[in-house]
């Protein structure tokens, strides 16, 4: 019976690949299309991620999220400090300057000023240079997509001649401050795609603007046994600042993001597109393809084959093509986000998207089949004789 | 062939889709690497505390010694790091107009002095003598008018003699007594000698003169910039050649000096921690980055006024929003690698918790020493 069912699948070529496609499609829709959402929002948080030794981060209570800049005085560091359970605590300078270029050219950064005696914050993959070198007069890092991108300098004389990305060495101005590159990092890219700056606190508050509120956030180890909730609660109350562990932080940047822009909207309608692709074409032929050999079933009655028997077939049939659809479909999807880099485009497959796309395909094949085997059911021997 | 495709490759194909999907996934959900910091991050020794900034001084705090008068630089002294007795010359200003006017002020009180001892010297004797012998010979002068009137009054004939003649030897005698008392009088003056009134003016004039060499000298004496104490000399901007004005802003100095032993630390506190500061805690000086080295220190005052926190942004319109307590602490023996300026990260007991526990006096030292052991 199994064997007739598959046969059946796989006997017409046409209806075969048509509903393949389909279901391939529509797996290929929704699976890449949330996953580039879940991509971009991700880098969104990208500074969180890319400083995991903090336990929890203080900002200043109105802060939206990780990207915005409300400066608290300098001695809320302190304040941090003297709360009980606090293993240690670090500053982050962080805000958005005009770095003027070698070449003339100015761009917007995003300059990140870390602890001047730690380093903590500084990013982790170094392509080039030390991260000590921060310590060097004017020593900044910059990081690979930037230097690539925004950054790139003329490799010639010709300033119009073809580019070289920016280098160790290359010097920069910061507000008319000199800026020397020491090092190049490789870090997450960032949501607002502008080019990511490293130094010192201390040398970042000389870039910056005159203001007297420097402290943009303050990274808080917890001491050895402390529970975290505890800790983030105490640090609120001393204080009256906001304290989140890196998952809160992360959800709350993200939410900010999800509210203010049309982001989520863009993408679920291109999730629901794929979905009604998948309904329209695969399950459509599907429920097609079993209307056309309605004749067989109709003959496999005929000749004594149960009812359930017969559903089994259907069953097997959507099966079949429902499992090897969603395999090419994701498969389609992972090569193509491996293919393409990761700076290029914001891809990020998590366990839960192909779970989405499964259950996804699984809607629409239970409902092709469903019909389908309604038919089936209904199915009277006498009339694929009388017709 | 066809069959083969749709019941070999296509599964295969379909699970090598899926094989990928997950090793995407696995890649993808991997934690960023840490990076590992190059310092040690500076971390309380107490469970319940206050955390400040501290900045390393000396116990004089730092002195800036500027000039008392404008003027080219023209030696300096000292050299950076070497030690200093209090009165000891540090550098001097330029001192030769002031030595040319010091010199003509002295000759000035040469002059006066003189003026003085001359009036002081009389009467002369040669001047006596002379007044004496003019009252001498005044004196033979109207004896021979007396007599030659007396031998006319003795000649008795009334004819004998001139009616003129008598008149004549009375205004004689008469005139000879005038210039006995003229000459008399002068010798009374000559023997006086000066006038009290012309000593006093000439005195006066003595003391103006000797106030302004002492001025001068003073002058002199101050153009010798010295140690008001005895201590090490920090930082010396003063340069041969180069002109000082009396007029520096606080915080420079053409010498700057303190004395080292031992040395302070002023702790900044935000206000807002500062009610839970207690002055008997036990207190530490975290030294930052590198090889974390923790200071005992003691606990010398509170500088009584809460003040701002000093940040400097150069901005002539910033507002203040950050205020400070400042603590004065003292390093209990001078640590190796700590040297004034330098900023330390400075931790300091308290006997309760946080807001709650604070009020609790009572059971503030078992809370810290439980929470001392969590910290650590």
């Amino acid at each position: 019976m199994r064997r007739i069912a598959l046969q059946m699948l796989f006997g017409d070529s046409a209806k075969f690949y048509g509903i393949l496609l389909g279901l391939t499609f529509a797996t290929l829709l929704i699976t890449q299309q949330s996953a580039i959402f879940v991509g971009l929002m991700t880098r969104t948080y990208a500074l969180i991620e890319e400083i995991p030794q903090a336990d929890l981060w203080v900002a200043d209570p109105t802060l939206q999220f990780v990207d915005d800049t409300k400066p608290m005085p300098v001695t809320a560091l302190d304040r941090v400090r003297s709360v009980q359970g606090v293993e240690w605590a670090s500053p982050l300078f962080k805000s958005i300057l005009v770095a003027k270029l070698p070449n003339g050219g100015r761009q917007l950064c995003d300059v990140v000023g870390v602890d001047d005696a730690t380093l903590i914050g500084a990013p982790a993959t170094v392509v080039e240079g030390k991260v000590e070198d921060l310590r060097k007069p004017d020593a900044i890092f910059v990081e690979t997509r930037g230097a690539g991108k925004q950054l790139m300098q003329p490799a010639t004389d010709d300033p119009n001649g073809p580019k070289r990305p920016m280098r160790v060495g290359d010097v920069l101005e910061l507000n008319e401050r000199r800026a020397v590159v020491v090092g190049i990092a490789e870090t997450r890219p960032s949501f607002q795609n502008v080019p990511t700056i490293y130094t010192t606190y201390f040398r970042a508050i000389g870039f910056a603007p005159a203001n007297r509120r420097t402290l943009s956030m303050v990274l808080v180890k917890a001491a050895p046994g402390q529970d975290i909730g505890e800790l983030e609660r105490r640090i609120e109350r001393e204080t009256g600042l906001s304290a989140y562990t890196p998952d809160e932080f992360s959800w709350k940047t993200l939410d900010y993001w999800m509210k203010q822009t049309g982001i989520p909207i863009n993408f679920g309608m291109a999730i629901a597109l794929g979905f009604l692709v998948g309904v329209a074409i695969a399950g459509q032929m599907f429920y097609n393809f079993t209307l056309d050999n309605l004749k067989y079933f109709g003959a496999m009655k005929a000749m004594g084959a149960t009812s359930a028997q017969l559903l089994g077939m259907v069953a097997l049939q959507g099966l079949s093509a429902g499992v090897l659809g969603l395999g090419l479909g994701l498969g389609v999807t992972a090569a193509f986000g491996l293919s393409i880099p990761a700076d290029r485009l914001a891809f990020k497959l998590i366990w839960q998207l192909p779970v989405l796309s499964t259950m996804a395909v699984t809607i629409i094949v239970v409902g092709a089949s469903s019909l389908s085997m309604l038919k089936v059911i209904r199915l009277d021997p006498k009339e694929v004789f009388s017709g | 062939m066809g069959i083969k495709v749709r019941y070999v490759l296509l599964p295969v194909l379909a699970l090598t889709g899926v094989g990928l999907t997950l090793y995407t996934v696995k890649l993808q959900a991997r934690p960023a690497p840490a990076a590992a910091p190059s310092g040690e991050p500076t971390r309380s020794p107490f469970g319940n505390r206050v955390a400040g900034s501290g900045l390393v001084e000396p116990v004089s705090e730092i002195i800036n010694v500027g000039t008392p008068m404008s003027g080219v630089v023209q030696s300096v002294n000292v050299q950076e790091g070497v030690e200093v007795k209090k009165g000891q010359t540090l550098f001097t200003i330029d001192q030769r107009m002031l030595r040319s006017q010091f010199q003509s002020a002295k000759a000035r009180l040469e002059v006066v002095r003189r003026k003085l001892d001359q009036l002081k010297s009389l009467p002369r004797a040669e001047d006596l003598a002379k007044a004496e012998a003019v009252v001498e010979q005044r004196r033979a002068a109207l004896k021979d008018a007396q007599s030659r009137l007396d031998r006319l009054n003795q000649i008795a004939d009334p004819t004998a003699i001139s009616p003129n003649e008598r008149p004549t030897r009375e205004y004689e005698l008469a005139n000879a007594k005038a210039r006995m008392a003229e000459a008399e009088a002068d010798l009374v003056e000559v023997r006086k000698g000066s006038y009290p009134e012309d000593l006093a003016v000439a005195a006066a004039d003595v003391q103006v003169a000797e106030a302004e060499v002492k001025s001068l000298q003073t002058d002199l004496d101050r153009s010798d910039v010295t140690s008001p104490i005895d201590g090490t000399i920090l930082r010396v901007t003063a340069r041969p050649g180069q002109y000082a004005a009396a007029t520096l802003s606080a915080g420079e100095g053409l010498v700057t000096l303190g004395q080292l032993s031992p040395l302070h630390i002023r702790v900044d506190v935000d206000e807002l921690d500062a009610w839970r500061f207690d002055p008997k805690g036990k207190a530490v000086a975290v030294l930052r980055g590198g090889k974390r080295v923790e200071h005992p220190i003691e606990y010398v005052r509170t500088v009584p006024v809460v003040i701002p926190k000093k940040t400097l942004t150069g901005d002539n319109a910033e507002r203040i929003d950050t205020r400070v307590l400042q603590l004065i602490y003292r390093f209990t023996e001078n640590e190796p690698g700590v040297l004034p300026g330098q900023v330390l990260d400075v931790y300091v007991e308290t006997g309760g918790g946080g807001a709650a526990a604070g009020a609790v006096s009572g059971t503030g030292g078992a809370q810290g020493s439980s929470a001392g052991s969590v910290g650590g």
